[in-house]
């Protein structure tokens, strides 16, 4: 975005919306052995179909309270909000994730034993 | 008053009431509990006919939530022609409060049943039972007094019932179901509040995500995924469940404990502000897995999140079917 720099070791995954997010996706993301997910959504009341992200940040909500009820970390998953017009915001947010993610370190409690 | 005298009055109550609607052609059918074929069990069972009323029971054992048969994936109740029957269902506080979440969410339709309403005075847990007894065969299981009779090969045990509760039961706060008007007959709860301040939950909370994930662990470690849980939870209904789903696969079959735990954590997610909190899942589960802690905790989710109580306001929208600017989001990552 506006092509301000930010960390290479992200993959994009383009989704129409954030309502589009369904929890599945980061956990089978987690489960194949990304060390971490980000969700970013426009920001609220900004959201091309009107309220997908109000919809999203309830699911997002209770995903990152039963993550946290599970004991994962909670900087493996990351919501946020960054707006088209918002370069500098969006890479001062990744890279402060994949600060939090190497601090982490691998993702080893989705690793299957089998 | 004590359990057995208790149980008594609540089985007469549901024959009588039963009787009454089936006489007066209110209802076409029953449904309510029939003994078990083995100890420690109860069976759900249809009645048509006034004749076999006295089949119906209630014990501490009945922990099937009966909603569960008027969901759309069970095959309705029909008549020959293909009409749809008028069911008198027997309630207990947190089978009231599953219909009313189901019909909520549109899945059933209040018009058509009668829900009889019983002040439930407990149900008792099989898996403290089974640590207790072992390995060694219960023939039969009684309530005498305040105690629970175990008797079995070389066994006669007494047990206070009170310890033997499912501990949702000894904070359960809605043994009735809450009354709706026309609906319900028998024992109902009028604006049933519930006043929840969580402290069974403050130990876990307090753990580190270390702590957590041992302790989840060792509760989920045993899941065969027999999915026992799902079948038997009122709250269940899809056509498709995401365990089924083959296009695409969204985790691994396997028992191994990353396939496991998220299972129970997209069933978690599935259930948060649906859960009534009727305990039927952890009572049916061959391993003896506790889903409680996992249960409660997203009952207090969906409380302290979006304030909201399952199955006892049928205008109240759920959580997850509606959505508000004002929602908090403390755990979206801001700039430093
Ligand atoms: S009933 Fe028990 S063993 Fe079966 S899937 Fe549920 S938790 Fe696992
Ligand atoms: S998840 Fe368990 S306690 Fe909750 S409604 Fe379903 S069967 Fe009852
Ligand atoms: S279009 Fe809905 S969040 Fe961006």
């Amino acid at each position: 975005m506006s092509r301000i720099q930010y960390p290479s070791n992200i993959r994009i995954v383009r989704v129409p919306c954030s309502g589009r997010v369904n929890p599945f996706f980061i956990i089978k993301s987690l489960l194949r052995g990304w060390d971490g997910v980000v969700v970013s959504g426009c920001h609220p009341g900004d959201c091309h179909y009107v309220s997908g992200n109000l919809v999203a940040r309830r699911r997002f909500a209770i995903l990152q309270d039963l993550l946290n009820l599970f004991g994962i970390e909670p900087d493996r998953v990351t919501f946020m909000w960054s707006s088209a017009s918002e370069g500098d915001r969006f890479a001062n947010l990744i890279k402060k994730v994949t600060k939090n993610i190497k601090r982490l370190g691998p993702n080893k409690k989705f690793e299957s034993t089998w | 008053m004590v359990i057995e005298d208790q149980n008594k009055d609540i089985e007469q109550l549901i024959r009588d009431l039963a009787r009454k609607l089936l006489k007066e052609k209110e209802v076409d059918v029953i449904l309510g509990y029939t003994k078990g074929t083995i100890p420690l069990t109860s069976l759900p069972i249809v009645i048509d006919k006034v004749e076999d009323v006295d089949k119906l029971i209630w014990n501490n054992l009945c922990y099937i939530n009966l909603a569960k048969y008027l969901v759309p994936r069970i095959p309705t109740l029909m008549n020959e022609e293909g009409q749809k029957l008028k069911v008198g269902i027997v309630s207990k506080g947190c089978i009231g409060r599953a219909l009313i979440h189901l019909s909520v969410e549109h899945q059933i339709d209040l018009e058509n049943i009668k829900i009889i309403g019983i002040p439930c005075n407990g149900i008792i847990n099989r898996k403290k039972i089974e640590d207790e007894i072992g390995e060694r065969e219960i023939f039969e299981i009684s309530v005498s007094g305040d105690n629970i009779i175990i008797k079995g090969e070389d066994l006669e045990q007494t047990l206070p019932f009170n310890e033997y509760l499912n501990d949702l039961c000894k904070t359960c706060q809605v043994k009735s179901p809450p009354s709706i008007e026309n609906i319900c007959v028998g024992e109902c709860l009028e604006n049933p509040v519930i006043e929840d301040d969580f402290s069974d939950m403050t130990e876990f909370d307090s753990k580190t995500p270390e702590e957590k994930w041992e302790y989840i662990k060792n509760l989920l470690d045993t899941c065969t995924r027999c999915y026992a849980c799902r079948e038997v939870c009122p709250m269940c209904y899809c056509n498709l469940c995401f365990v089924d789903q083959n296009q695409p696969v969204w985790f691994g079959k396997t028992t191994a404990y990353s396939d496991i735990f998220t299972f129970h954590l997209i069933r978690a997610m599935h259930m948060a502000g649906r859960c009534v909190g009727c305990g039927a899942c952890s009572s049916v589960c061959p391993m003896g897995i506790d889903l409680n802690l996992i249960n409660r905790s997203l009952e207090k989710i969906a409380k302290e999140r979006f304030n909201f109580t399952s199955g006892i306001d049928p205008e109240a929208l759920p959580p997850m079917m509606a959505f508000d600017m004002e929602d908090d989001q403390e755990f979206m990552m801001e700039e430093d």
